[in-house]
């Protein structure tokens, strides 16, 4: 069929192809309903470049459980005879990932890759899409990837890869169905009454061109129709084939098809020229899946499992490299063969899980503890401990616990200790990630009793590592040195680097945020960093670094935080471990926020917020500090906001989730004036905040506790600056806050003190455009009496036309008098860092690149005189 | 009713304190009285780095019984044939 109404998406395609030309990499996903002619657009494009490029075409398949990398297993055939050993021999997918990128660095044309059918792709096949597009505009590799939109919805896996994609060097092409006009004149060439076929077909190409096959007289009822009344004429031996052919997702491999039907040469001579089927250099398939599709579903049951059994046969007695076991898999249960399922599956579970395709490894080990029957309850101990860690590793924790738990019944009954020990010990981690702290102390403690025989052993280690980080998590200081010191001596006896590094973290961690323990945590953080690298453990790297930039933020000592998480996100980023590159982000937006860098804190929280995917915990981290901005900005939907991260937070009973949370409702309730609202979390926060001590949390609770109910306060634990405020040294406290270089917090000291103070509050506030909280400093400031309250930052930057604030025209006036930033800073009682920020900001406004040329441009504006 | 040597490897066995070394003993004498079959635990010798301790038992699988229930590393699990010291020679 001629392609109609496809110029304008090949001019597209043409155009990036002139761009990869030119050495810029290009990802392009090409997508629409099944039947819109993704393929032969591809072809059609492909057909137009084909002498000037290295064209690559790999296919995902419908398979119950899709191969690990399918897709690449097509295309290696063609790339160099290295790389086809390596994805066959290789572990590693790092290497293989990496081994592809420089496949294609080092073609001489420009590289077309095109990955077809992406909504059925494993997870492996879905993590190369995301390392490739990442990195394609170093390539001169256009990277095609179709998918059928209907079967992608809002949550499938394959849209959180595009949405993590780099907008710049992606395309995403809509095919669109054909017009009214063009099927009308399609059918009326071919006598048929076009409004009527567009009624049926809506547009879509395959199902126009399958009424108007004429393969019945007149307009079947709808498609199936068409399609089986061709099929059901067929001569008998040409129906066989056709089933044969049709129990095989997506196509069938010619070597295939000659052993299973040697005689049908004549036969597929004839559906070729038919046009019915189809083949390329390897494999022989229908014109269209849709046509398979109808053909396999009019199958009856006995005949379907008869014709897999067939397959099945031929599969196992010739086990080819080319023929992955998923197939086979998939075979197996078509045919019922529950001992081969079990056995494939069981083969195929553990080299999914070597490729990264961690979906895919679950499912195979639930086929394979479905159709098990002959294993001994050791090895299905060790099978439902396999399967409970890939569902860990795929977030679905409560599969997860339902087979450790089931291992753990097993190991009990056969009295293994250390085997019981350590599934108790696994089961009390999944009990943290499903939130629910309380079974996952019960299952911590049980673990170490089991383990406790005065041998030591790596389980127990790992045990007590287990608790003391439960312990780190839940802010217990005292508790998380106990138990990580046991795991660090007994670390040391057993000379095990990997529980030395996972435990060392853990009490690093929780002695960072004690002021008198705050040295050793750096040394003992800093130590476990250093063994994570040495030893290459990724993600106790990824964990140390996100604990350091964490702590650090906390503790508000901006600049090693700011170090910490951007090294921390660069590793991650450079390693896609994507789930902590998200969290440490929303770290850095707190960070952000409270270096009054609002801007910025927006920008990184408002993109985390749009995934909808991201954990509860970065999820709670970007929505505070995006409702804390709302709301000092005065602007709507902040309790939104703050309503969502109350929800997720609740459940997780941690002081880390429940204060940032609970102390933004505090502000809230000051900044709106209320008294009695959100009681249930904020109360949950105090009791928490009871039973540990970590003076931060602590002094930043009370803090709000205090200004939004006005009782005091004062608790031992409650550090600087917060001590000094709740004192009523608002001196001291702005002094304090102005050093570690918080506005915000500064302007709220202030706003405690006299009429000056309150007015050099109310100037920061502006700069910071945070008119929710000024509006109600003006209001306490109104009430006690105070006449000349200034008009604040709107009317003020409107008068002038470069829009600089009041404090930027205050800079502005002292470098006319020539003053350095020092100077201008003792003069501002602002930061040096605040100069250099308002200094930039001017330059910026004024469109100028130097001092001297800001005071010009401003006095040519008016705006000095 | 056969005795077996038994090889357990523990890294800085030598440094054992008197309390983990106590809590071995009452772990390995309550999994004995559990077992639920003659077991005698006759003595055990601690060196730097491995534990090597003499049991009676009716077959090697109890040994290995009583090492997993206990759990205890047994890295070998040898058959005493014969004893012989220094007054062998005199035959």
């Amino acid at each position: 069929m001629e392609l109609l109404e496809r110029d304008g998406y090949l001019e597209n395609l043409q155009q990036l192809y002139r761009r990869v030309s030119s050495g810029e990499g290009h990802t392009a996903f090409m997508m629409g309903e099944a039947g819109i002619g993704k393929t032969a657009l591809i072809n059609a494009f492909l057909k137009q470049i084909n002498d000037k490029s290295n064209v690559y075409v790999g296919a995902c398949d419908s398979l119950f459980t899709p191969t690990p990398l399918g897709p690449l297993y097509d295309i290696a055939r063609n790339l160099s005879h290295d790389f086809w050993e390596l994805l066959r021999t290789e572990t590693d997918r790092a290497n293989i990932f990496t081994s592809l990128i420089q496949e294609l660095d080092e073609a001489s044309l420009p590289v077309v890759l095109v990955f077809e059918d992406v909504h059925w792709a494993d997870e492996a096949t879905l993590d190369l899409i995301k390392f490739l597009a990442r990195r394609i505009v170093r390539l001169k590799c256009l990277f095609l990837l179709s998918f059928r939109e209907d079967e992608v919805g809002l949550h499938h896996p394959l849209r959180l890869v595009m949405g993590e994609l780099p907008h710049q060097s992606v395309t995403r092409l809509h095919i669109e169905p054909l017009s009214e006009a063009v099927v009308h004149r399609l059918s009326e060439k071919a006598g048929y009454a076009g409004k009527e076929v567009y009624r049926l077909t809506r547009g879509n190409p395959f199902y126009v061109n399958e009424i108007l096959a004429s393969y019945s007289h007149g307009i079947p009822e709808n498609i199936k129709d068409s399609v089986l009344s061709v099929f059901n004429r067929l001569d008998p031996a040409v129906k066989a084939l056709w089933e044969l052919i049709a129990v095989i997702p997506n196509r069938i491999e010619n070597w295939l098809l000659k052993k299973v039907a040697p005689d049908d040469t004549q036969i597929l001579e004839t559906c070729f020229q038919k046009g019915i089927l189809k083949a390329d250099d390897h494999y022989i398939f229908f014109k269209h899946e849709l046509f398979r599709i109808i053909i396999e579903e009019s199958l009856s049951p006995p005949r379907r499992i008869w014709l897999n059994k067939q397959l099945l046969d031929i599969l196992l007695a010739h086990r080819d490299p080319h023929i992955e076991l998923a197939r086979l898999v998939h075979h197996a249960k078509s045919a019922r063969e529950n001992d081969t399922v079990a056995k494939l599956a069981l083969e195929a579970a553990p080299k999914a899980a070597s490729l990264g395709a961690h979906t895919e490894a679950a499912e195979f080990y639930t086929t394979a503890i479905t159709y098990a029957s002959h294993l001994t309850p050791e090895e299905m101990a060790r099978l439902h401990e396999a399967h409970a860690y890939e569902c860990y590793l795929t977030n679905q924790i409560l599969e997860a616990i339902n087979s450790q738990k089931k291992a753990l019944d097993l190991w009990r009954e056969r009295q293994d200790k250390l085997k019981e020990g350590n599934a108790l010990r696994f089961l009390s981690r999944l009990w943290w990630f499903q939130g629910n702290r309380k079974q996952s102390e019960t299952f911590a403690l049980e673990a170490i009793a089991v383990l406790e025989n005065g041998f030591p052993t790596r389980e127990r280690a790992l045990a007590y590592s287990n608790l003391a980080q439960l312990k780190m998590l839940s802010d217990n200081v005292e508790q998380a040195l106990h138990w990580g010191g046991k795991a660090i001596e007994l670390a040391h006896k057993l000379e095990d680097q990997e529980i030395l590094c996972h435990a060392l973290n853990n009490v690093g961690t929780v002695c960072l945020t004690r002021p008198a323990l705050h040295q050793k945590g750096g040394t003992d953080l800093h130590q476990s960093l250093s063994i994570a690298i040495a030893q290459g453990y990724q993600e106790h790297i990824a964990r140390a670094y996100t604990n350091l930039g964490s702590c650090y933020v906390l503790t508000k000592q901006y600049d090693k935080g700011l170090t910490a998480l951007e090294d921390g996100i660069a590793y991650c980023e450079e390693r896609d471990l994507d789930s902590w590159t998200y969290y440490m982000l929303s770290w850095k937006a707190r960070l952000y926020l409270e270096q009054g860098l609002w801007d910025k804190a927006a920008s990184i929280a408002g993109d985390l917020l749009r995934n909808p995917r991201h954990p509860s915990i970065v999820r709670i981290g970007a929505l505070v500090v995006l409702g804390k901005l709302l709301l000092r900005k005065g602007k709507d939907g902040a309790l939104d906001l703050l309503k969502e991260a109350t929800t997720l937070a609740s459940s997780t009973l941690e002081v880390q989730r429940i204060v940032p949370v609970a102390t933004a409702l505090l502000e809230y309730r000051w900044i709106h004036g209320i008294t009695d609202e959100f009681n249930e979390i904020i109360e949950l926060a105090g009791q928490l905040l009871q039973q540990q001590d970590n003076p931060w949390y602590i002094s930043e609770f009370n803090y709000w506790k205090h200004k939004s109910t006005g009782k005091p306060a004062v608790k031992e634990e409650i550090v600087d600056p917060y001590k000094s405020e709740l004192q009523g040294d608002w001196k001291k406290a702005a002094k304090l806050w102005q050093e570690l270089g918080c506005p915000y917090e500064l302007a709220m000291a202030l706003s405690d003190g006299n009429e000056e103070g309150q007015k050099q509050a109310l100037t920061i506030l502006d700069e910071l455009e945070a008119s929710g909280t000024s509006e109600r400093l003006k209001q306490k400031m109104r009430l006690s009496g105070i006449k000349s309250i200034p008009r604040g930052l709107r009317q003020s930057t409107r008068e002038n036309p470069a829009h600089l604030t009041t404090r930027q025209i205050d800079v502005l006036h002292l470098l006319q008098e020539g003053l350095q930033n020092q100077e201008i800073a003792d003069r501002l009682f602002i930061s040096l860092k605040t100069v250099d920020h308002h200094i930039s900001a001017i330059l910026s406004k004024l469109a100028v690149n130097s001092r001297m040329k800001a005071v010009a441009e401003a006095s040519r504006l008016g705006i000095l005189k | 009713m056969k005795k077996f040597i038994i090889e357990r490897e523990l890294p800085g066995a030598g440094q054992l304190s008197p309390g983990e070394l106590k809590a071995i003993s009452l772990k390995s004498c309550e999994v004995v009285s559990g077992l639920g079959k003659p077991y005698h635990w006759i003595e055990s010798y601690v060196t730097e780095n491995k534990i090597y301790c003499v049991h009676i038992a009716p077959d090697e699988a109890t040994i290995r019984e009583h090492a997993k229930r206990g759990g205890f590393p047994a890295n070998s699990v040898e058959e005493v044939k014969a004893i012989i010291d220094p007054t062998t020679s005199a035959y």
